[in-house]
């Protein structure tokens, strides 16, 4: 039997200011909450071992949903100005981890459009004009370094010559955490088809640390933490119900930098 | 009438395997231009003239290998795009580069480029080793690449001063659906990395210090990052 409820469709942000008053805001935004993934797991499980078509047929009617947690630490109140950028960088490590592209590119998607548009300079952009300051292995790892990068030739220029005001590093990534249930699917001269069931979880966790390029200091730091569970139904033909935590984080970290940048809710 | 549609169906599905087939083996094999953008440096360039020496096979380097467990067969043409990127490089970090193909200054050189003074030293760029790993072999969600280059200082008269094993090193997000656009990115990654630690670490190595002292150069090495 599948318990579920309705997606809460809710998440909430804290703010922290540099003084250390935790001033706690909760506000209700459009990004889905999951409470029913226990049940559903259940429902997986079932449905692999003996095939019933009414629990696939109610998961059908549901979506996807994820849990988006949004948290921001404030050091500085300036905001960007006219004909002022940001430029959104992916922080580059040398392990097995390390932001996707798509993160960071769904990111910019969402900042340079809406009723409130940030002007954005390409990661490609930036990282070609000043080379070989911002590649992998050469890019400053903390606020404090920006003074000695600022005092290379031609850098400051650079910098001014874009009107980039703002810098994000956004660190993390998106893991599977936990998967189950099974599908097989077959093919013969008299069709085919996929039957089963199985899910995954998936956590998606970003930090956004911008840098105030014109004060050469740290401005904050917002982070995104997202969960949701995914699941593939085959029922002849596989239909995927994607729960998406990293589109769910990218929104809702997008949301928070805008206002952090401009001041302003798009 | 009955048997020509039995054999018209028996064909379609010869013709179709065979189509099959034939994409199945075109996917193992995988052909690579390395190409992406050529940055120039944002750096001051050492007050000095050189004489820049790539060995011929340099700009026209083709890597290729037979990846083991079904990775299949790899040509990654990697010439063009490095010997761009270098000249480019170098033209920034010193202030005067020729590409010349032996060493020292002799006499008739002198008397051939009138009022054109000898380089102040050679460097001879040689690319020694490139590698990259897919993810099916290394396990890992991306496509990695390497490249190893050696970088040798001579004076003016051709003696070796310094002699520096640069590794630069690369990745990119594999699609499985694109392997040559990730490997390309990699690479290009690969490229860049290493042209960052030559424009940045070798100019403060010892020996090329003391080269850019003789040469009577005030270089003030600053910490790198």
């Amino acid at each position: 039997m599948i318990q579920n409820r309705l997606c809460n469709r809710r998440y909430s942000w804290k703010c922290v200011s540099d003084f250390g008053r935790a001033a706690t805001a909760r506000r209700k935004i459009d990004v889905l909450a999951m409470s029913w993934k226990a049940g559903l797991r259940v429902a997986a499980r079932r449905v692999t071992g003996a095939f019933g078509l009414v629990p696939v047929v109610l998961l059908l009617q549901l979506g996807g949903c994820a849990t988006t947690r949004v948290e921001q630490s404030r050091q500085t109140n300036a905001v960007l100005g006219t004909g002022e950028a940001m430029v959104i960088l992916g922080r580059a490590t040398y392990n097995d981890r390390e932001t996707e592209e798509s993160f960071t590119d769904c990111l910019a998607d969402i900042l340079s459009q809406g009723s409130n548009p940030i002007r954005l300079v390409s990661e490609d952009q930036f990282k070609d004009d000043l080379y070989p300051w911002f590649e992998a292995r050469t890019a400053p790892t903390n606020a404090n370094d920006l003074g000695r990068l600022f005092a290379e030739a031609g850098v400051q220029a650079q910098i001014d010559q874009s009107s980039i005001r703002y810098l994000a590093w956004i660190e993390g990534d998106t893991v599977t955490v936990d998967k189950g249930g099974s599908m097989s699917c077959a093919v013969s001269t008299f069709g085919g088809g996929c039957f089963g069931m199985s899910y995954w979880e998936q956590d998606a966790s970003y930090e956004a640390s911008i840098w105030d390029l014109k004060n050469l200091s740290a401005s904050g730091q917002i982070s995104a933490d997202s969960n949701g569970t995914s699941y593939l139904a085959g029922l002849v033909l596989p239909i995927p119900i994607l729960a998406r935590p990293g589109n769910a984080a990218c929104k809702g970290l997008a949301a928070q930098l805008r206002v952090f940048i401009t001041g302003v809710d798009d | 009438m009955k048997r020509f549609k039995i054999n018209r169906v028996k064909w379609s599905l010869r013709a179709f395997s065979v189509t099959v087939l034939c994409a199945l083996l075109a996917s193992c094999t995988h052909t690579l231009t390395v190409s992406g953008r050529i940055p120039t440096p944002l750096i001051e360039p050492l007050p000095v003239s050189i004489g820049l020496i790539r060995p011929p096979e340099f700009s026209t380097h083709i890597h290729r290998e037979k990846l083991p467990r079904g990775g299949g067969d790899w040509t990654i043409e990697l010439g063009a795009l490095q010997n761009a990127f270098f000249e480019n490089l170098f033209d920034t970090v010193f202030q005067g580069v020729q590409p010349v193909d032996t060493l020292g200054c002799r006499a008739e050189d002198k008397s051939i480029a009138v009022g054109v003074r000898c380089s102040d030293g050679f460097v001879r760029l040689s690319l020694l080793e490139y590698a990259f790993l897919p993810p099916e072999l290394s396990g890992l969600k991306f496509f990695s690449a390497s490249t190893k280059y050696q970088l040798e200082l001579m004076n003016a008269d051709g003696a070796v001063l310094d002699t520096w094993v640069v590794v630069g090193y690369g990745k990119n997000e594999g699609g499985g659906f694109q392997p040559t656009d990730a490997l390309n990115a990699a690479s290009v990654e690969a490229i860049r990395d290493a042209g960052a630690r030559v424009a940045l670490e070798w100019p403060k190595r010892r020996n090329v210090q003391t080269w850019l002292d003789s040469v009577g150069v005030k270089n003030d090495p600053k910490p790198i990052m």
